[in-house]
């Protein structure tokens, strides 16, 4: 086995354990603030790894340069999302918390 | 069958706790479970498109990210108010 | 008309110069996209990639003109990246062992809301650019995400997972929030 493969085994092996874990995580955490959190791995360094593993098979080629782009943008638009689904819970539950003016 | 085709087949199992989530746990939780989905789906695709080297796999895999991005931020605004 | 007033200001104005600049940015970086993707230096490829990255380009600089959108980030603090990129770890390690602690031990887990002082600032470029680039580096790092930016208040609302020290981006923020107040 060489090289190569022996780290395309390894960051196939890690990348697919983070996703596992991080999935473990958003089922086993109470309310959707905590398994928000699970969701940041998840999205770093799954897809990092398996890009890495691409590129360590297929260099920068046209495969290589895509899975760094599918990667990228799951790193840079993860967080994005995060806020925007805490921030819509926060305001429901401010909606829900704070009675309405004139239904008094 | 090869390894990045097992990979595949095993992170698919990691699709099981976010249907769980999202059937059992409230809207914004089910939302997180779909985030997450969305995550293993474009890993998955990218798995996918190198065990069977086919090159336009990995175009489906970039636009299921940006369309999983665009979908889960609707979702959220939506869910401020609407929903 | 945006595409109008673009073209109606003329060469000497130097609105236009500044407009023009930014389409060429704009367009070179999307044509070197394309390029990137089709991987070939096909004369059909090279030329649709051009004229592709030529209507987006003209898209992006229409809207900028609307003022629709206003971001103008500081080049010195790309200098905050490794230094996000080591907190990455440290929280996804944070992470781990919260769930460990959980799942095998049994110990509740229960994230926490803080309120951390924030110079919120203008309706600026640069401003609205701190704002947008602090709350990707605060979500960014797996033990905390930004909730809401209180403008009035000038309070940033994160959710953090494990109580901790506050990570460098947001003692930094606290700071210079801290410097703003009279």
């Amino acid at each position: 086995m060489s090289l190569s493969s022996v780290a395309v085994v390894v960051l196939l092996v890690f990348g697919v354990g983070v996703e596992l874990v991080c999935c473990i995580g958003v089922l086993v955490m109470r309310g959707a603030y905590d398994k928000l959190h699970y969701t940041g791995p998840a999205a770093i360094f799954g897809p990092s790894a398996i890009a890495a593993a691409i590129v360590v098979r297929e260099s920068f080629s046209q495969a290589g340069v895509k899975a760094i782009l599918a990667a990228l943008l799951l790193i840079v638009a993860n967080p994005v999302v995060t806020h925007a689904t805490g921030r819509a819970l926060y305001i429901r539950q401010r909606d829900h918390l704070e009675p309405d003016e004139g239904t008094r | 069958m090869n390894a990045w085709l097992i990979a595949a087949t095993v992170l698919l199992l990691g699709l099981v706790p976010c249907a769980i989530v999202m059937v059992r746990g409230s809207i914004v939780e089910a939302l997180v479970g779909l985030q997450m989905a969305g995550i293993l789906e474009v890993v998955t695709l990218l798995l996918l498109a190198e065990g069977f080297h086919r090159a336009p796999f990995f175009d489906l895999a970039l636009v299921l990210a940006l369309l999983t991005l665009a979908g889960t931020l609707v979702f959220a605004r939506m869910l401020e108010r609407w929903v | 008309m945006p595409v109008r007033s673009l073209f109606s200001r003329g060469w000497f104005d130097p609105s236009s110069h500044s407009a023009a600049r930014f389409w060429a940015g704009w367009w070179v970086a999307l044509w070197l996209v394309w390029l990137l993707l089709v991987d070939t230096f096909q004369v059909e490829e090279v030329v649709a990639g051009m004229v592709g990255a030529a209507v987006a380009a003209t898209v992006a600089t229409a809207v900028r003109e609307q003022g629709y959108m206003s971001f103008f980030p500081r080049g010195r603090w790309l200098l905050e990246v490794p230094a996000l990129a080591g907190r990455v770890i440290a929280d996804s390690g944070v992470l781990a062992a919260a769930l460990w602690r959980h799942v095998v031990r049994g110990q509740p887990v229960h994230g926490s809301m803080v309120r951390v002082p924030f110079d919120h600032g203008g309706l600026g470029g640069r401003d609205a650019a701190r704002r947008a680039l602090v709350n990707v580096g605060v979500s960014l790092t797996p033990n905390s995400f930004v909730i809401d930016i209180d403008p009035e208040g000038d309070i940033l609302l994160v959710h953090r997972l494990v109580p901790g020290p506050l990570d460098p981006v947001l003692r930094r923020q606290q700071e210079r929030a801290e410097r703003a107040m009279p």
